[in-house]
């Protein structure tokens, strides 16, 4: 079977197909719908999680979560003091931590009260989680600050525009639970501001929070992995000083947005895969299609497989004439799905606001599954082109 | 050139069997045009299945230009008739949706002749029948000679060893019918080796020689030159006149 041969079957199955314009796109529609939907549907699960995974990527990509859950009985906790050992033992693994606690306060601004969060941390929370501690203006809570347990805050952009009529409200006061807190800095918006928002919060030293709000104990740290690489030894290492601290394993949870991110990778990969079997059905529905005409087109070319063979096509010849015909059928079955697929995502991210990202892997998987498709499919026809006898072929109508 | 021995070719008929050839025995020399005549379920088109290598006989054999094909594969009888064989059909049977051209390159292709070369002679083929001047027609836009023509062509491109006609006139009007019959000779006189399968006396009669057959057996093989039996001839004596006396029962049934 040569190449030139290949071409040939090729050239003539064009001609067949376009000879048959409307059967063959009717024959073609299985494989478009399966093609665009499986584009259609991973490309919004695509979509889902990019948009979950920038949220979780914005908290830091270095952060670990040290949560301790206090237990009844317990003979010993882990202190403030403990995560500092561990930092300063480590310095290779771990750079910056900062105690976290955070509660919903009262907030009081001339008569109006309001509701608001209150994170309390440490200076270093600034590094810790870069993204969350963004300034507008004025400064962070200093190394005194927590010293002196001040009564100092920085505040959200909701509460200066609220409030302050967006002007700069550096060293004004506000009232939180009653007690007078000195403004001495403002967040950048990071959402839009309103009061549900992460922009309505107030952020003060741990060391004022433990005071005011009455709490002994402190349930969790931020640390910040000295590198990306660094994040799950990091991991490892703090459980396991942990776990001798206790003497249990149980009781806390040291987790990072890395493995939180591996997690939702799994998750996606699961789902995404989910979606593409259930769409490549369709496909499978289509190759059915494919099946179907290429049946009829051998029954109906029966003579002229008699002529082809009485002139000297070899079986293969035949083969793979109906061969790459039904595979041509499905292959530009598959570039026009994927055409109406990317479309689709695309129509869907303008129109309905939706945010798609088209996976690419899926669209030449689903392009090569296509061709699979008609070849599977297209084999049974094919061979029985290929077997009929020259005799019988010729005689028939 | 060719030769059958006892080849027989038996179907299987319910309970019982038909004999559509009962041990023929031809042999058919390069450069000959031979007819073979015979009444419709003689086993003439059986013969000529055989003799196109589109089937294989019960028993007996074949030999092609020395080469014995009675025990060949479809794939290497398929290679055989695309070398060796030119059909041309009562029906044409040329592809419609291919232009003349096309038809007459469509051998060639199986044959794995580059796309330059086969063109080449496929407008070869077709300026030799007179059709130059209608490659790109399909074979609908053509008049019934001219179609035939066109598979004349085809048989022609891959210049074949041998060319099979089977009732080559029999669709065509009586004018044309001419036409076709004289273009079968001119191939004659360049050399080419004819058999014509047909069922009209007058058809069989333009050969140089005639072979009749009659229920699967060769009954008469005449030199219609000199009107005398030829060397092969089975029923060794049988004269021309035995042979018009024989085709003249066939015309009144």
């Amino acid at each position: 079977m040569g190449f030139g041969k290949i071409i040939q079957s090729f050239k003539m199955s064009m001609k067949s197909i376009l000879g048959n314009k409307g059967r063959s796109a009717l024959t073609m529609l299985g494989i478009v719908i399966g093609v665009a939907s499986v584009i259609i549907l991973t490309g919004i699960g695509g979509g889902a999680t990019k948009s979950i995974s920038d949220s979780m990527s914005e908290m830091g990509t270095k952060l670990i979560t040290v949560n301790m859950m206090r237990q009844r009985g317990s003979t010993r906790t882990i202190e403030l003091e403990d995560i500092q050992e561990f930092e300063e033992e480590n310095p290779d693994l771990v750079s910056g931590m900062s105690p976290y606690i955070s509660s919903s306060v009262t907030a009081k601004f001339g008569t109006e009260n309001f509701s608001t969060t209150i994170d309390a941390c440490d200076s270093s929370y600034s590094e810790v989680r870069q993204s969350a501690a963004k300034l507008e203006s004025g400064r962070f809570i200093a190394d005194t600050d927590v010293k002196n347990r001040s009564y100092i805050c920085i505040v959200g952009s909701y509460i200066k525009n609220e409030f302050y009529g967006g002007l700069d409200p550096i060293g004004e006061t506000i009232k939180l639970n009653g007690r007078k807190f000195t403004i001495v800095g403002v967040y950048e918006e990071s959402e839009d501001s309103t009061e549900s928002s992460g922009d309505n919060k107030v952020t003060i030293p741990y060391t004022t929070a433990m005071r005011f709000l009455k709490q002994s104990y402190i349930s969790t740290y931020y640390l910040n992995a000295s590198t990306e690489e660094m994040v799950e030894p990091a991991v490892d290492a703090l459980t396991a000083f942990i776990t001798k601290k206790l003497g249990t394993d149980e009781g806390f949870r040291v987790s990072s947005v890395a493995e939180m991110l591996e997690t939702l990778d799994e998750m996606t990969a699961t789902m995404t895969t989910m979606l593409a079997g259930i769409a490549a059905i369709s496909l499978v529905v289509g190759g059915i299609g494919i099946m179907n005409i290429m049946t009829v087109t051998v029954s109906e070319r029966t003579r002229e497989i008699g002529i082809r063979k009485a002139i000297g096509a070899r079986t293969t010849d035949i083969l793979m004439q109906f061969l790459i015909e039904s595979v041509v059928l499905s292959a530009m079955g598959g570039i026009v799905g994927i055409i109406f697929g990317i479309a689709a995502c695309a129509g869907a991210g303008n129109v309905l606001g939706m945010e798609t990202v088209v996976q690419t892997n899926m669209v030449f998987m689903s392009f090569a599954f296509s061709i699979f498709i008609g070849v599977f499919f297209g084999i049974a026809p094919a061979r029985r082109a290929a077997k009929l006898h020259p005799i019988e072929a010729l005689r028939s109508e | 050139m060719i030769r059958l021995e006892g080849i027989t070719k038996t179907y299987h008929m319910g309970e019982g069997y038909l004999h559509a050839l009962d041990g023929i025995d031809l042999y058919i020399k390069e450069h000959e045009f031979v007819s073979i005549i015979g009444p419709s379920g003689s086993g003439k088109s059986t013969l000529m299945n055989m003799i196109g290598c589109l089937d294989v006989p019960t028993s007996g054999r074949y030999w092609i230009d020395g080469v014995e094909t009675s025990k060949m594969r479809d794939n290497e009888l398929a290679d055989i008739r695309n070398k060796k064989l030119g059909f041309i059909f009562q029906q044409y049977n040329l592809l419609t949706k291919l232009s003349a051209l096309e038809n007459v390159e469509l051998p060639l292709i199986y044959r794995g002749i580059s796309a330059s070369k086969r063109r080449r002679m496929a407008e070869e083929a077709l300026e030799r029948v007179g059709l130059g001047d209608k490659m790109y027609h399909k074979p609908t836009e053509l008049s019934g000679g001219q179609q035939q023509r066109v598979s004349i062509a085809r048989a022609l491109s891959s210049h074949p060893s041998l060319i099979l006609a089977d009732e080559p006139t029999g669709a065509l009007d009586s004018k044309s019918g001419v036409e076709i019959m004289q273009m079968l000779h001119d191939l004659h006189e360049d050399g080419n080796t004819i058999i014509i399968i047909t069922h009209d006396l007058g058809i069989a009669k333009q050969a140089e020689r005639i072979v009749t057959i009659r229920d699967g057996k060769i009954t008469s093989d005449l030199d219609n030159r000199n009107d005398m039996a030829t060397a092969e001839n089975v029923n060794a004596g049988a004269k021309k006149a035995d042979l018009d006396a024989d085709l003249k029962k066939e015309g009144e049934v």
